[in-house]
């Protein structure tokens, strides 16, 4: 029988977006904020949101965040780099040069102490191989974010899949994203519609039209992802919302996704760190939208031992909510859903940095 | 798009002696090399001002308009602002009301939809502002 796994809590800087960008709080104030409010120990950031200069960083700025992380007591995660394919206007990025674009991003995250570099789907089966050594040079772990609209059994990630088991590093992986596995479509985003004066009508086709895609299940295709997002277009252009049509498709069709949870369980043992995405914590506790219990239960069953880090993204509709509220009210769901399940999340931080470095196989 | 939308902030605007120069935050949630805008829109009084006039700047560097779409190596930070410089023969005074319309296209390098095509959020603010 597999030991119950111990999660360790954390959360990503991502999460106190509005603020940051606002300039009400620097990447300083959002750490100490973090530490003083227990909402680590793990901590993850974007390179290219928390970093000026990104992904150039500095000597001076690298002594400075290792001193802030000694003080604070928090315990680095994961630093989330990009994949820009499209930088150039003319044409794509070459794979060659789509690989010297990760590089100085790697490096970074290894200089902060970043044990996990998250990436994006741009990254084929090959770019990985190619960036292997790269990563075993600065033995860091290089996760590929599985998020909405793909999935755990979409084609591209099982392609993946069967790379990293011909490779066999462990150097190379996921990085689950909830986000993948929704269960109802966010209340907050209506509510937040509805103050727009959204016909109420359209909310309720909008919801309905996401139940009617999660019965035909998450979508193995681009065509059928592309029809769902026509469908929500057109949904938004005959209720007079056209002028919103495409961010409702984009919202609806590629942050909520289809998949179920037990889906995860073929990826966790190349799960190197998790974003614990979700959308809001309703007045009993729980998270209505992402199925966080359920979640959890699963990664304690499987023996999961890896970092979470809480990713709200309600920010980008919900403004009368305190960020690091309900970062706080989902944690504290997190650690109950764990203690259910027989066991508990680490939120010490000299266990944390244990438990990852066995996570990470990291003596 | 999803995120937030707002460019124009109440202290986005500032009077220079040879016109108007409005600050415009960054509608995304990362930090964006300056190539990923595609177009810049400005109405100034509810009268579009041509796009050869403008210039902008970042990093205390300026380009035009066209010019930006080449800057691949040139980074928008999240919290720094793109300032969008409109000439005028005579800019008003500090404290003085402006009507601006501002309408940023910004082309997200990492959302791919089809060959060399990108998810591209348009963002269109329109405020009273005070000159500062």
């Amino acid at each position: 029988m597999t030991a119950l796994g111990t999660p360790v809590q954390g959360v990503t800087l991502y999460s106190f977006t509005r603020d940051f960008h606002a300039r009400k709080h620097s990447v300083e104030d959002l750490v100490r904020e973090v530490a003083a409010r227990g909402l680590g120990p793990g901590i993850e950031m974007v390179g290219f949101q928390s970093i000026q200069g990104f992904p150039v960083v500095a000597d001076g700025y690298v002594d400075w965040f290792q001193g802030l992380i000694a003080e604070t007591g928090l315990v680095p995660t994961c630093l989330s780099a990009n994949a820009d394919a499209g930088l150039r206007r003319d044409r794509m990025l070459t794979d060659d040069e789509l690989v010297d674009y990760m590089a100085p991003q790697v490096e970074a995250a290894a200089r902060l102490g970043f044990p996990v570099v998250r990436v994006q789907i741009s990254l084929t089966p090959d770019d990985m191989q190619r960036l292997l050594p790269l990563a075993e040079k600065h033995d860091v772990r290089l996760g590929l974010e599985v998020h909405s609209h793909q999935h755990p059994k979409h084609p591209r990630i099982q392609a993946l899949l069967e790379r990293y088991e011909q490779l066999g590093s462990h150097h190379l992986g996921f990085v689950p994203d909830w986000g993948a596995t929704l269960r109802e479509v966010p209340a907050t985003l209506m509510a937040r519609y509805r103050r727009d004066g959204v016909d109420e009508d359209l909310l309720r086709q909008l919801v309905a039209a996401w139940h009617e895609q999660d019965a035909e299940g998450a979508p193995m295709t681009e065509e059928q992802h592309g029809r769902w997002f026509r469908q929500v277009m057109g949904l938004a252009h005959q209720h007079g919302s056209g002028d919103r049509g495409i961010e409702m498709a984009v919202n609806i069709t590629g942050l909520f996704g289809h998949a179920k949870p037990e889906d995860w369980l073929e990826l966790l043992p190349w799960a190197v760190h998790m974003h614990g995405k979700f959308y809001e914590i309703d007045a009993s506790g729980d998270e209505p939208s992402v199925p966080v219990e359920r979640i959890v239960g699963l990664l304690v069953d499987d023996g999961w031992s890896g970092s979470i880090s809480s990713e709200w993204e309600g920010f980008h509709w919900n403004d009368w909510e305190d960020p690091f509220d309900v970062v706080a009210r989902m944690q504290a769901l997190m650690r109950r859903s764990a203690e259910d399940a027989g066991s508990r999340l680490v939120t010490d931080p000299d266990e944390a940095r244990s438990v990852l470095a066995a996570h990470h196989r990291r003596s | 798009m999803a995120t937030d939308d707002t460019i124009l902030i109440s202290d986005s605007l500032a009077v220079r002696e040879d016109g108007l120069a409005i600050g415009l935050k960054i509608p995304w949630y990362r930090s964006l090399w300056v190539s990923s805008v595609s177009d810049v829109v400005v109405k100034v009084g509810g009268a579009e001002v041509p796009k050869d006039g403008l210039r902008a700047e970042i990093n205390g560097k300026s380009f035009t308009i066209p010019e930006l779409g080449e800057q691949w190596d040139e980074l928008w930070f999240l919290q720094d602002r793109l300032v969008i410089v409109v000439p005028q023969e005579q800019p008003p005074a500090r404290g003085d009301e402006v009507d601006v319309e501002v309408t940023l296209s910004i082309r997200l390098p990492y959302m791919q939809i089809a060959p060399q095509v990108y998810v591209t959020n348009h963002a269109t603010n329109h405020r009273v502002l005070v000159a500062g």
